[in-house]
């Protein structure tokens, strides 16, 4: 009997499901960082707004990467449902606070498939995730150093307005 | 419902996995698995297969025997035939029996053709 499983899927079931909830996962950091976006935007703080909004973009990317990756394997993806994401936030700053949270999470997430990945020895998921663990390093990174701007510019109204006009400059 | 593939199914169906009341086959000329599901035959593919098992394993049962306003029963499309089921608890878990044995079958199957077929390629 051929092995037809192994003809139409090159990755396992586990994997597969991982990569599933993954989906999830990003289009939820999409949706939050959309919903940052308009709440900043209302407020006034369009630089903040404007990192949001590339944010939302980029977070829908990475599902996207995962959604013809998973397709690319021969697994047919759902298109996944996304929890409602948080509509108001404190503080401009709360709203970063928030932002870094999210991708803590989402780089928890993409470590447990990746160990998931070698202990399964899927070599070719786990290439393809170190792309996103690279850039997990990345937008954390970005995240903290614009919590930090909070830390050194304070949180008086002008302060604000100057971390706004900072932030176009980090993700310029 | 044997259809068009009628006469490659009779000239090569391999039984997967069965159970009281239905059945799994894979055909190696068409490269298409079956389903006899209470009398009639589905063909499918592999994405499909998985796509149902999961449907299967979606159904809430304890939820299905404990509430009292509706009939216990469920009703789950199979995308590939256009097919719907009303199926009772009992067909449910019986469907779902046929998918536990079939994909364990499948995977034992990919595990000889790697150990013993593909390793000898090399």
């Amino acid at each position: 009997m051929k092995d037809l499983i192994r003809q139409k899927i090159a990755i396992s079931d586990e994997i597969a499901s991982s990569l599933k909830k993954q989906l999830q996962l990003e289009l939820h950091s999409s949706n939050s960082y959309l919903s940052m976006a308009a709440w900043c935007d209302i407020k006034g703080y369009t630089n903040s707004a404007g990192f949001f909004y590339k944010q939302s973009e980029e977070e829908r990317e990475h599902m996207l990467k995962i959604y013809k990756y998973l397709i690319k394997m021969g697994v047919q993806p759902s298109v996944p449902a996304s929890k409602e994401a948080t509509l108001d936030f404190d503080s401009v700053r709360s709203a970063f606070e928030e932002a870094l949270n999210t991708e803590i999470a989402v780089t928890e997430s993409i470590h447990r498939i990746y160990s998931q990945c070698r202990m399964a020895n899927d070599f070719a998921t786990e290439e393809f995730m170190r792309w996103f663990v690279n850039e997990q390093m990345e937008e954390e990174s970005t995240a903290r150093d614009i919590l930090a701007l909070f830390d050194n510019f304070g949180s008086d109204a002008t302060s604000l307005m100057l971390v706004d006009e900072r932030i176009k400059e980090i993700t310029a | 419902m044997f259809s068009q593939n009628h006469k490659e199914i009779e000239r090569s169906p391999e039984q997967i996995y069965s159970t009281n009341s239905c059945a799994s086959y894979q055909c190696d000329v068409s490269n298409a698995l079956y389903l006899d599901i209470f009398g009639e035959r589905f063909q499918l593919n592999v994405c499909t297969l998985i796509s149902f098992r999961k449907k299967l394993f979606d159904v809430n049962l304890e939820s299905l025997l404990l509430d009292s306003n509706s009939a216990p029963l469920e009703i789950l499309n199979l995308h590939c035939v256009d097919k719907l089921f009303v199926l009772s608890i009992d067909e449910i878990i019986e469907l779902r029996n046929l998918m536990e044995g079939t994909f364990a079958m499948l995977q034992l199957n990919s595990i000889i053709h790697q150990s013993i077929h593909r390793s000898t390629l090399v």
